[in-house]
């Protein structure tokens, strides 16, 4: 864990088809398209942990980066712990749009998606 | 376009020796204007009328040879008569100068005024507005009084001169080198037209600090120039003292072009019509220059000294000026400084990009492009249970800011304690409290108080926390410093190491007490329910709670957070029809018309 950041792969997080194709997009219209999504994983939220999710311009020192449907996703190494295994995806429905990430090691999932419990 | 944004624009000014530029920092990125020759350089000659009228630039450059033609005045800023040679066409005004011209005698000031005038107007015509402040670079050896030389000059031509930057900070501003880390250092070469200039810069909590800086005002490529010209006018025969000064234009004019030539080719031929051509080869040149070039490695070698810097410490060497094209001069510099020197930006233009950047940042232009620092580690506060609430994440962009609403824990509490916390790690006492204080408010019940606290961290790093007692709007806000930006690495790494360690303990310590507080908010919720409504639940339903009390109050005695949850989550489940009971019975008690 020294200064730069390591090159992890999909079993960390993967991006599926639908999330990479809507994030593309999203940058392409920022004029961003160097840009990476940042995903933390902090404490608190209805479940104990929630996922907390940006746009950034690229990895930080000590970062993790996993380039998965043509999306870079960084992600700092506590969160790494609680993320690996995760899948992001993304829903157009009107009730529960949005982003969402699967976490096989997530115990209890609350109902909005945005927390969990590991 | 908006008067009032327009006067917002800064500009970034070189005012060099033998050309000035001027840029602005549009989208995020340092462009140059040009003039409406459509260059990006303006040569620093001005040249006065008897009359009056005044020419800049290339304009005045043409008169050279026919006319006095004012060069080089940046070399006599502030300076005073004593400190100047001779040869000089300047004339005493007390303890300083004056220039002769046509128009009368000017000081260099007003002379460099007409150049700073020149490139207002050539940024106005460019950006449609009026310009009114700038920033201007000077030599890192500038002393006050030529700095306030040049202040003064920036304020004769209507500028407000918002910022002096070094020439050298100016040239690391526009390699990027403000993103390197604390105590980085850096040689910027700069050989121009007619000076030249190294210094070695640290990176000193975000900003340059120039630690050496050697060189000599009269070494650049004028002096190649002429180099080449005596050359090649011996060689032709020529008696340099006998040219009169169109002709010397003329041949030194050829010697430039001679050595632009070389600078790719091996070889270059040296012609002057009605005279005769020589051939100058590569060897030829370095021969030439090898006086020139010795020169300026002492210097090299001065700056380094000063600096007390070793080789093996540099983490970048930067070429500019125009005279760094020259290979000979870059092998040197390799040569010098053990290190391939960086040449990546354009060697003309790369001081007044960096003048550019500079007045962007002061403009907030280019706040977000530019200070793209982030947050080293997370913020927040401490909330109930001892429990790091984080509001900004670490490795947020600044500037930036959040917000998040907390209530009170207790009843009849009459205060809150905001504890401003740093790090990474789930439990407030395993974090750093970088400030904290008492908001007081209105006693209340339990839940009752809405207390909104916002983090901001400003362009600078500044942390500012804000807490604001929603019931009566009353504010108190406390500035943190900078504590939240600046932490040293090895603070960093400690901190992300240790919550890496101690991840899953951590976050199971919080689960547990996020659970402990929901159970000890649930038990004498259930208590008192039970008192009231308990006579209404049948036996399975007083069973079920009874079993899941139980199961609650043993997991407390232990540490396992998933059975504490499951048990609270059992006991939550349970009291549900209660729960409807309750609800039912309260609403009764409102709308019956005796009260309660």
């Amino acid at each position: 864990m020294k200064k730069g950041y390591t090159i992890g792969n999909e079993k960390l997080v993967k991006v599926l088809q639908g999330a990479s194709c809507h994030l593309l997009g999203l940058w392409k219209k920022q004029g961003k398209e160097e840009g990476a999504l940042r995903i933390a994983v902090i404490g608190g939220g209805c479940s104990g942990l929630q996922y907390q999710m940006d746009l950034v311009d690229g990895p930080r020192d000590r970062d993790i980066m996993v380039e998965s449907n043509g999306v870079k996703v960084v992600i700092d190494p506590k969160s790494a712990l609680f993320v690996s295994g995760s899948e992001l995806d993304y829903s157009d429905d009107l009730q529960q749009g949005g982003f969402k990430v699967s976490n096989p090691n997530a115990l209890v999932t609350c109902s909005c998606g945005e927390s969990f419990a590991a | 376009m908006n008067m009032e944004a327009m006067n917002e624009v800064i500009v970034g000014i070189d005012l060099g020796t033998t050309q000035s530029a001027v840029g602005v920092v549009e989208s995020g990125f340092p462009i140059l204007l040009a003039n409406e020759e459509g260059s990006r350089l303006t040569p620093s000659a001005v040249w006065y009328g008897e009359s009056g009228e005044v020419e800049v630039g290339a304009l005045a450059l043409r008169r050279q040879g026919v006319d006095h033609v004012i060069t080089s005045v940046k070399s006599l800023m502030g300076r005073r008569f004593d400190e100047v040679d001779e040869s000089e066409r300047v004339v005493r005004n007390g303890e300083g100068l004056l220039l002769e011209s046509a128009a009368g005698p000017k000081s260099p000031e007003e002379v460099s005024a007409e150049i700073l005038k020149k490139l207002k107007s050539v940024a106005e015509m460019q950006l449609e507005g009026e310009i009114s402040k700038a920033v201007i670079t000077v030599p890192a050896y500038f002393n006050d009084g030529q700095r306030a030389a040049t202040k003064k000059a920036g304020e004769m031509a209507g500028l407000e001169v918002v910022r002096v930057l070094s020439e050298p900070t100016a040239a690391a501003l526009s390699y990027g080198l403000d993103r390197l880390d604390e105590s980085s250092k850096v040689v910027v070469f700069d050989l121009g037209g007619g000076t030249f200039d190294v210094s070695v810069l640290e990176m000193r909590e975000g900003v340059f600090e120039v630690l050496a800086t050697a060189g000599d005002t009269s070494l650049g490529g004028d002096d190649f120039d002429e180099a080449l010209t005596l050359f090649a006018a011996d060689q032709l025969g020529m008696r340099w003292g006998d040219l009169d000064a169109m002709a010397r234009v003329m041949w030194l004019s050829e010697g430039r072009r001679v050595k632009h030539v070389l600078s790719s080719a091996e070889e270059a031929t040296f012609r002057v019509p009605f005279v005769g051509e020589i051939s100058v080869s590569q060897d030829r040149f370095r021969k030439l220059l090898s006086d020139h070039l010795g020169r300026m490695e002492s210097c090299c070698r001065r700056a380094l000294l000063d600096a007390r810097v070793e080789l093996g410490d540099l983490d970048s060497v930067l070429m500019v000026g125009g005279s760094s094209r020259i290979p000979m001069v870059r092998k040197k510099v390799a040569a010098i400084f053990g290190k391939e020197p960086d040449l990546s930006q354009h060697p003309d233009e790369a001081i007044a990009r960096g003048a550019a950047i500079q007045a962007g940042i002061l403009a907030g232009t280019v706040r977000e492009v530019l200070l793209l620092d982030v947050t080293p580690l997370s913020l927040g506060i401490e909330t109930m249970g001892g429990l790091m609430n984080i509001l900004i994440p670490r490795n947020t962009t600044i500037p930036c800011k959040a917000g998040e609403m907390f209530t009170n824990a207790v009843d009849f509490q009459r205060s809150m304690k905001i504890q401003v916390l740093q790090g990474e790690r789930e439990l407030a006492k395993d974090n750093w409290v970088l400030g904290g204080f008492e908001l007081p408010f209105e006693a209340s019940g339990r839940g009752q108080a809405r207390v909104g606290v916002e983090f901001r961290i400003d362009a600078d790093g500044i942390l500012s926390v804000l807490a604001r007692d929603v019931a009566t709007g009353k504010d108190t806000v406390i500035e943190v410093g900078s504590s939240a930006v600046d932490v040293t690495e090895a603070k960093v790494e400690r901190m992300v190491s240790e919550s890496v360690e101690f991840a899953f303990e951590d976050m199971n310590a919080r689960v547990f007490e996020e659970a402990r507080l929901k159970a000890n908010e649930l038990l004498p919720a259930v208590e008192m329910a039970l008192s009231q409504v308990g006579d209404l639940l049948d036996q399975s339903e007083l069973q079920e709670i009874a079993e899941a009390r139980a199961k609650v109050e043993k997991a407390l005695l232990g540490n396992q957070s998933a059975l504490l949850k499951e048990g609270v989550e059992c006991l939550d489940r349970a009291t549900e029809s209660m729960a409807t009971l309750l609800i039912e019975k309260a609403s009764i008690s409102l709308f019956s018309p005796q009260g309660d």
